[in-house]
């Protein structure tokens, strides 16, 4: 266990069970993070949640910490804030009340369904977002970003 | 499931996901030889890895091991890890964005047993096999189905959710619809038949036309014929074309009617059996489907299906027929102008198709720009009380502004779009007629040319009043693509409606209790909504005919869904449920819940007078009953303070009334009903203190002589209870009466009236 961080008297570590334990004056609980600001904000306002979603602890800045629960807090960050990367839109297909995507993803080929009112919003960090019918994000680059074919498939979902 | 459902069930997984459609067959075979030959469970698959790349993992579970399987680089074959269900210490898990993160643990400062990645699409079979292993921590058995079929229905449930896709090949969908004309065949003939009769004689009048100049007006201008001679023919050829607009309006009127009329009585036994079979589906369907969209099928999707039927099949294939038969024609006239007009005609259609797509884009675009118009209306009109009382009025005004232009501009753009087009393909039509003039010009202006024959006038009369009939078809058929897909859409979600099946459903020689005494008994009771998450798990009690049972406990314990067993909405999961010791199941369900009562938090009363909503249950009950109930409602004097009385119309558009008001017509719809089993779910919980008083009081009346299952927060409203069962995490924590459950030191009951007496007294 690192000394305790003499701003905040917080400690984050991944224990050995995998888990993510929060401590302060002694006293260590599992917790799992909740980003207040998942796109506003994403390192800033970090709340750190018990098994009963009670509020452990609410971490403001990742400066607040000592360096090995900063670590171990950026690295849970990178879990929190996946999304699925496109960098290629291969097809389009409207269906009976879905749209069909079919998408060349930073992870891989991957094929996706939405709701047909379901529009892409803007993602605050640029590009766009769009959900699919199982919650899954998608993040589509600027459109300058794309190759012609895929910029001239999401034309009608950008401004 | 049946066979076909199932086989479409994979169908829609294989052409949703790139992801296996089930467990490779000889993984399984490794994992079941590595388990003594025990059988594979339940499996899942974790779809990313610790670097969040795709990976393929295999979670898998057995009676009492559980395996992980995933492919190691260089690796040829799966590695396999397995661990004992014993060891399992909990399970744990992180929500991200898009990652989930399940952590199946060991023992303490142990490493986890397994770190399983996924994104959320696997969430559904993910928790389903958490929480087997979570239950069976906690000694409870969890009954599974097929582990192929769990998996696949899991991963595409949102998609099933979302579509209603009946079979993926458009055909059937329209061949199923057609079969609604079979009952009218008498109707379809005459309809097609006029339908065919317009096509042909169509082509008639030109004909006729091109023999008129050719044989009449030609010969005797050239001074070939004289006027005498012809005038026979030519009368005759124009009494023939009258004759053919004659019949070709009588087939008109034929067509139309009829047509019209089939399509109203196709769209009618649809709405019928639609509705009919809404009422036959389990209260399960309605929780899955939003309200607007059954609506939506019942009446804008009937009414796409009647059009489609009515004139969209008729105009297509008529199309197709004209387009054949003007080909025909031409080509018969003069092979040589036919090929110089029939050529271009499938580029045209091509050309509209490719039309029809472009414009579909810029709807689409348009109708996102729109939703966004139409968003800020629905924000900021039922919130005006806000927007005011903050003065955002400009702000708002902005933002519409903003949006309403942004829209505008879309649909300039599709003006643009097809105003340009259209006059394009007009021109190209004229392109046609101006080729065929080129080509027939030497043709009729000499005796011979190398372009052909020499061209008679009528004929090339003919021709010209051929090419003014080519636009038409040649339109429909470049949109035939867009009405098949409208008129299929429509059709989908109507047939999946038709073919969902009532999750309850009577045997073939129920049971009528008449009357029912009101004894109840829950047998080791189990239920679940999905599948796998036990709402109620093994509940038993008894209840005397005429007792009075509070339920109470915390929200999302499984109150309310004791009552929906109570009340026969869903079938158990395990266990029976007994009414005066026969099993429900065997109970006539309609005749049953002819007396079984219901008094909602949320009372819902239908449009119509006041007097038509107390007799819901009774249409037959006397002005005296109707009165006697409301009165021992406590609603009867209000009611005489309204204008019209008992004939004030109610419900939406009708006359507001309170919650406290509606919730007392209620108690007087149940009380004239006069169930012998009666459920009142939170029918207080909404109300004031005075309010709740005067409904208490109605209650008080309504509870005499009958078995009464009442669910309440506020314990105060619990008073007159016999009995009380405290309902806690899908089981029966607690059961006595007031005085034995508050002797109980650790009880929830006692916790929970403390907690009350507190706010009570803080109060």
């Amino acid at each position: 266990m690192q000394p305790e961080n003499e701003k905040t008297g917080l400690q984050v570590e991944r224990r050995v069970d995998g888990r993510l334990w929060a401590s302060r004056d002694g006293e260590a609980v599992p917790v799992r993070l909740v980003r207040c600001f998942p796109w506003s904000s994403p390192a800033r306002m970090l709340s750190l949640r018990d098994h009963e979603d009670e509020e452990v602890a609410l971490v403001s800045e990742l400066s607040d910490l000592d360096d090995a629960s900063r670590e171990a807090l950026a690295e849970a960050l990178v879990e929190a804030g996946f999304v699925l990367d496109v960098v290629e839109v291969l097809e389009i297909e409207e269906d009976v009340e879905i749209r069909r995507w079919k998408v060349r993803t930073r992870q891989g080929l991957r094929s996706f369904q939405t709701a047909l009112d379901t529009w892409p919003r803007e993602a605050p960090t640029g590009g766009l977002l769009i959900e699919d019918v199982a919650g899954d994000l998608f993040r589509i680059p600027p459109p300058d970003e794309l190759d012609p074919k895929s910029q001239k498939k999401v034309w009608p979902f950008i401004d | 499931m049946t066979a076909t459902a199932r086989t479409s069930d994979l169908e829609l997984f294989e052409s949703s996901t790139d992801q296996p459609s089930r467990l490779p067959p000889p993984l399984r075979l490794r994992i079941e030889n590595d388990w003594g030959g025990l059988p594979i469970q339940l499996y899942a698959l974790a779809d990313l890895d610790g670097a969040l790349e795709f990976a393929e993992t295999w979670v898998v579970l057995g009676p009492r091991h559980v395996a992980v399987a995933w492919q190691a680089e260089g690796d040829p074959e799966p590695v396999i890890t397995h661990f004992e269900r014993s060891e399992i210490s909990g399970i744990s898990s992180e929500e991200g964005l898009s990652c989930r993160t399940l952590r199946i643990l060991g023992g303490d400062e142990a490493p986890p047993l397994a770190v399983l990645r996924f994104t959320r699409r696997q969430r559904r079979s993910m928790e389903a096999l958490a929480f087997v292993l979570e239950q069976a921590q906690e000694g409870h058995d969890v009954s599974l189905n097929d582990p192929d079929e769990s998996y696949v229905s899991n991963v595409i449930r949102p998609i099933r959710d979302a579509q209603a896709l009946v079979v993926r090949h458009q055909l059937a969908v329209v061949w199923r619809l057609l079969s609604y004309l079979e009952p009218y065949k008498r109707a379809v003939v005459l309809g097609m038949g006029s339908a065919a009769a317009i096509t042909v004689l169509a082509l008639v009048p030109p004909f006729l036309t091109g023999y008129l100049v050719d044989h009449a007006i030609g010969p005797v201008q050239a001074g070939d014929a004289d006027t005498s001679q012809v005038s026979r023919i030519a009368w005759l050829a124009v009494a023939g074309i009258a004759l053919t607009y004659v019949l070709r309006q009588i087939a008109v009127w034929v067509r139309l009617r009829w047509m019209a009329m089939l399509g109203e009585f196709v769209a009618r036994d649809l709405r019928t059996h639609l509705y009919e079979h809404l009422h036959k589906l389990s209260l399960s369907f309605y929780s899955r489907k939003k309200t607007g969209s059954l609506i939506t099928r019942v009446s804008s999707d009937t009414d796409r299906l009647w059009e489609f039927l009515a004139f969209g099949v008729v105009e297509v294939s008529l199309s197709l027929v004209m387009l054949v038969g003007l080909g025909s024609v031409l080509l018969y006239l003069d092979w040589r102008l036919g090929l110089v007009m029939t050529l271009p005609v499938p580029f045209l259609c091509w050309a509209i198709h490719l039309h029809g797509q472009r414009m579909q884009t810029l709807f689409l675009r348009a109708w996102r720009k729109w939703s966004r118009v139409t968003d800020v209306l629905s924000d900021t009109i039922p919130g005006m009380r806000v927007v005011k009382a903050f003065h955002q009025e400009d702000r708002e005004k902005e933002r519409f502004g903003f949006r309403n232009y942004d829209a505008v501009t879309e649909f300039n753009r599709i003006h643009a779009s097809w105003t340009t087009f259209w006059p394009f393909l007009i021109f190209g039509v004229q392109l046609t007629i101006v080729s065929v003039w080129c080509f027939a010009l030497p043709r009729l202006l000499s005796d011979a040319s190398v372009l052909g024959p020499p061209l008679t006038l009528g004929v090339f009369v003919s021709f010209l009043l051929y090419m003014t009939m080519l636009v038409q078809p040649i339109e429909i058929i470049g949109q035939m693509a867009r009405i098949m897909n409208r008129a299929t859409s429509s059709a989908h979600r109507v047939f999946e409606v038709l073919d969902t099946e009532p999750e309850v459903v009577d045997r073939p020689d129920p049971v009528k209790l008449d009357p029912v005494r009101g004894q109840v008994e829950f047998k080791d009771v189990s239920f679940s909504y999905d599948g796998v998450r036990q709402v109620l798990k093994g509940i038993s009690f008894e209840v005397e005919a005429g007792e009075l049972i509070g339920l109470l406990g915390p929200s999302g314990g499984g109150k309310t869904t004791l009552a929906n067993l109570l009340a026969r909405f869903y079938d158990v999961s395990a266990g029976a449920v007994l009414i005066d010791g026969r099993d429900i199941r065997e109970l006539d369900s309609g005749d049953y819940r002819l007396q079984v009562g219901m008094v909602l938090q949320d009372p819902y009363l239908f449009h119509g007078t006041i007097v038509e909503n107390v007799r819901y249950g009774m249409p037959d009950a006397s002005l005296d009953d109707v009165v006697q109930a409301t009165r021992m409602a406590n609603a009867h004097d209000f009611v005489c303070d309204l204008t019209h009385g008992y004939d004030t119309i109610i419900g939406e558009r009708g006359h507001t009334l309170s919650g406290g008001e509606r919730q007392r017509i209620s108690i007087a719809r149940a009380i004239l009903k006069d169930p012998r089993i009666l459920i009142l779910d939170e029918a207080t919980s909404s109300v004031d203190t005075e309010t709740e008083r005067e409904i208490q009081q109605a209650m008080d009346h309504l509870v005499a002589g009958r078995t009464v299952f009442a669910i309440a927060h506020r314990l105060s409203t619990l008073h007159r209870a016999d009995r009380l069962f405290v309902i806690d995490n899908g089981k029966l924590a607690e059961s006595g009466t007031h005085a034995e459950l508050l002797e109980r030191p650790d009880g929830v009951y006692r916790r929970l009236y403390r907690l009350q007496q507190e706010v009570h007294d803080a109060a």
